[in-house]
């Protein structure tokens, strides 16, 4: 069988119902609600044909099983135009709530027949496989975000920085860091021993690279004796919670989001923000947190409402309706681009001055977008809005 | 189709908006049907109505077929191409231009979607005179193509009577108005004036063949007062006709819809009898209860048919509706629809019924009033994966011809069966010289039918 795991997606690929909810919008608007109409699909959004859509994707991928079309270097550019933020299935579908893992399953597939993957994410795996991380920075540099802060050698809960925060963005694991040690949570990192998640792998059809990263970070975990793993991206969340024991099986350790960890600890009262922030703050919910596999919605709330003089409204597009920040700022710069924009619009749109996040990614490519519209919003992370509050 | 036409189709609406590729024409080869897969030979998609008006004068210079697609919803595959040529994808033209509220008019183009103009107005504090119920897709332009019906049809009718004008592109290329604003120094308010004949008309129910529509101007409502339902349960199709045709006849109703037990079924929730039809009112508080008053009370009398809960209302605006079409996935759905009058109600009902059972099909009832006549427009599930497709064109034909022969007139035309052969000549001839007169080539929707000369 040539595309054996599209194979498993048959009964969904057949019975797409061709409605159009997954490009212009949701079934039940009654009362309005879920991201309005043209804002569904960020790839469609930008490139306007069906080609660029759920429904386009499964059509070409029926006539590929039906053996009717054999896939040509266009479309594997197609195939990889899409965000995976799963707005298509979870906000629309009638057939099937879980697009993702259909279309990275059409990925690995091509991959397997020699058909992809696009040149920037061939370019990540390098990096990663070199320097166990997507910038391609050294190995040694991993835990560089962490000198001078008094880290516990051990404990049996682990944070998982990830790449973007050890190398591109260390002030969001320093926040973590602090918040952690502030409210007396015992932590270890794994310091060099850390490789990127493999969260790129996973969603551009490289499983032989992934799983070695899997087996690599299941290895360090296992040394440090980990019996929780904490992150504070929502990309690394979501691949160790949900891909990794797809791998490996039942893990030894509980993966926690750092927003469930920070909401348990306000309520607990290890975590007392005081200090007032005067500030329209709004919320943006991660594809990976709160709509792929989770649903991470209520507690990051929670953790923005302790804070005292916080105004938090909602975009809209909230909860698992969210809309996607925009992803792969290396690998699809331009889409990447235009969705954060529009992100940075919804938050404008009602007013916020502030629009708090819980990914590495999407705090990135936020800020990224704010800045290339010269946005007077201001991007932070939960972590360094929670610091602030408390005087950290 | 030749090299040149696809540079100049570019050059129209820019590079990024011509899709030829084999992917693109796989991506565009079906529609929310059975039917196909039929592929065009390019799919260009216009920004704007000058953008059209250009396109289509291509298409007559070169004789090339022109198929407008926007939701692609209808369920017999009226978006697809019969005969290759160009689609032409409204979707990219979706600005809303605002609401007119002394002309108690929106205007926007025609490519965007029913949903978001709701959305529009509502947050102004304005409605389309009803609440249709399909998916995300539908536009504007589209619906008014396929002149739609919903559940506040008994006061406003259909799309087509709150049509107030139309921009629209002739298939020969020019741009012209319909409605008011056709007059110098006027704007949209009225459809009809004292320069000839409704010319909006031609294109209510066109479904592609007589131009391309390109905005469209609506009437609106403010938002009223209340809006409220009572439901009844009736034992048979024959009871429900009965009790709905008093109903209507009493005037009082913003709308009346009818399930079926079947619905119930399908979307997993206990049916609270075999047919609920729904009386809504609309207006102010006490003009509402009276309303609903009078119909408990013309039930009542009638001596069948039996008031429901008034939860019944919220099982189907949190159940049915909006989710009428999320049964046990994955599963496909197609829909076939008649306009009858009310002393067939009960056997159009019938032959829904005796065809979901004869094919064994999990299905429901969506019935609505349009004033002092009906609109029967049931959903069926299918497995398109282990029946084919097939099937669903087959039982959709069955239904058809049972509606025919109890005096129906089908919702769209065609193409199964086609419903030419049963159109009086004379009508025929008539539409076939209009049709010529307006595309002399035959370039839009070629094969659509009914089927002129
Ligand atoms: C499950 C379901 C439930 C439904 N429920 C309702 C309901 O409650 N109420 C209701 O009113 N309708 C209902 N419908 C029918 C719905 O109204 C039509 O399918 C819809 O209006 C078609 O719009 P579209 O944008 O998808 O057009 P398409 O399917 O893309 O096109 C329809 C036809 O119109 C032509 N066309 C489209 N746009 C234009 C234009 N701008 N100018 C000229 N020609 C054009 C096309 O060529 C085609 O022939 C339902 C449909 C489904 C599938």
């Amino acid at each position: 069988m040539l595309y054996e795991l599209l194979e498993e997606h048959k009964p969904t690929i057949w019975n797409c119902q061709v409605c159009s909810v997954c490009q212009r919008g949701p079934w039940n608007p009654y009362p309005p609600k879920g991201p309005t109409s043209d804002r569904l699909c960020p790839e469609y959004e930008k490139f306007r044909t069906l080609t660029h859509s759920a429904l386009g994707r499964i059509q070409a991928a029926k006539w590929m099983l039906e053996g009717k079309y054999e896939p040509s270097d266009d479309f594997v550019k197609v195939v990889y135009d899409c965000l995976l933020c799963g707005a298509c299935s979870t906000v629309g579908c009638v057939v099937d709530k879980e697009h993702v893992p259909m279309f990275r399953d059409l990925r690995t597939d091509l991959a397997k027949v020699g058909k992809g993957p696009i040149e920037p994410f061939v370019k990540t795996a390098t990096q990663i496989e070199k320097e166990g991380n997507r910038f391609g920075r050294p190995k040694t540099e991993r835990a560089k975000w962490a000198e001078g802060m008094n880290i516990s050698q051990k404990a049996d809960l682990v944070y998982f920085a990830g790449c973007v925060a050890s190398y591109r963005a260390p002030q969001l694991a320093q926040a973590t860091a602090k918040l952690l040690t502030h409210s007396g949570t015992e932590f270890v990192i794994l310091g060099e021993n850390e490789i990127c998640c493999g969260n790129p792998l996973a969603s551009s059809g490289q499983m032989d690279a992934f799983e070695s990263t899997v087996k690599s970070n299941l290895e360090a975990f296992k040394e440090a004796g980990a019996r929780q793993v904490i992150t504070s991206c929502a990309c690394c969340y979501n691949v160790l919670k949900f891909d990794y024991p797809q791998l490996a099986g039942n893990l030894d350790f509980e993966v926690v989001h750092i927003t469930e960890l920070l909401a348990k600890l306000v309520n607990e009262g290890k975590l007392k923000p005081a200090k007032p922030l005067n500030e329209k703050v709004t919320y943006h919910d991660p594809c990976h947190l709160a709509r792929l596999g989770s649903r991470v919605i209520k507690e990051p709330r929670q953790v923005i409402a302790s804070i005292p003089g916080i105004d938090l409204v909602e975009m809209e597009g909230n909860g698992k309706d969210t809309q996607c920040c925009g992803r792969y700022p290396v690998e699809l710069p331009e889409l990447s681009m235009l969705t954060g924009t529009n992100r940075i619009k919804d938050a404008e749109t009602i007013g916020a001055d502030t629009i708090v996040t819980a990914c590495s990614f999407c705090d990135w490519n936020l800020n990224r977008a704010a800045k290339s519209v010269q946005s007077e919003i201001k991007v932070v992370d939960i972590t360094q809005l929670m610091c602030q509050a408390l005087g950290l | 189709m030749d090299q040149s036409t696809i540079e100049k189709l570019k050059d129209i609406v820019g590079p990024n908006y011509v899709a030829d590729k084999d992917y693109d024409l796989i991506a565009y080869s079906r529609a929310w049907s059975y039917e196909g897969p039929l592929q065009p030979d390019v799919i260009v998609v216009p920004g704007s109505t000058e953008a059209v008006s250009q396109v289509m004068k291509l298409a007559n210079e070169v004789g090339t077929p022109v198929t407008v697609r926007a939701g692609g919803t209808t369920t017999t595959g009226m978006a697809l191409p019969r005969h290759g040529g160009i689609v032409l994808d409204l979707n990219r033209m979706n600005t809303i231009y605002g609401i007119d509220e002394d002309a108690q008019a929106i205007t926007m183009q025609a490519g965007t979607t029913v949903y978001g103009l709701i959305k529009y107005i509502e947050q102004r504090g304005w409605k389309i005179p009803w609440l249709p119920e399909f998916g995300g897709g539908v536009t504007i332009g589209g619906w008014t193509a396929f002149n739609g019906v919903g559940a506040g049809g008994s006061i406003y009718g259909r799309v087509g009577d709150f049509i107030i004008g139309l921009q629209v592109v002739l298939p020969t290329g020019e741009i012209v108005r319909t409605g008011s604003a056709s007059f110098k120094g006027a704007r949209q308010f009225t459809r009809y004036l004292g320069t000839g004949p409704d010319l909006t008309g031609l294109y209510l129910n066109s479904l592609g063949v007589s131009g391309v529509m390109t905005e469209v101007t609506m009437r609106v409502y403010p938002i009223p007062e209340a809006l409220d339902c009572i439901s009844f349960g009736f034992d048979t199709s024959e009871d429900a006709q009965e009790g709905m045709k008093k109903l209507i006849r009493a005037n009082i109703a913003y709308g009346i819809t009818c399930v079926d037990d079947e619905m119930f079924k399908t979307i997993g929730l206990p049916p609270p009898a075999p047919w609920v039809v729904q009386f809504f009112a609309e207006g102010w508080k006490e003009e509402v209860e009276f309303r609903i008053g009078k119909a408990r009370q013309i039930i009542a009398e009638a001596g069948f048919g039996n008031e429901l809960p008034s939860n019944t209302i919220k099982m189907l605006w949190g159940g049915a509706r909006g989710t009428s079409l999320r049964s046990k996935p994955p599963k496909r759905y197609f829909c076939v629809g008649c306009f009858h009058s009310m002393d067939t109600t009960a056997e159009v009902f019938n032959v829904y019924n005796r065809v979901g059972e004869k094919y064994g099909m999990n299905r429901g009832m969506l019935w609505w009033t349009c004033q002092t006549y009906a609109n029967a427009f049931p959903v069926y599930v299918y497995d398109e994966l282990n029946d084919g497709p097939e099937a669903a064109a087959q039982a959709t034909k069955e239904v058809r011809e049972g509606w025919t022969a109890a005096g129906a007139v089908p919702d769209y035309p065609g193409p199964n069966p086609d419903c030419t052969p049963n159109i009086v000549p004379e009508y025929l001839a008539f539409w076939g010289r209009i049709k010529n007169a307006l595309d002399p080539n035959c370039v839009m929707h070629r094969g659509q039918s009914p089927v002129v000369e």
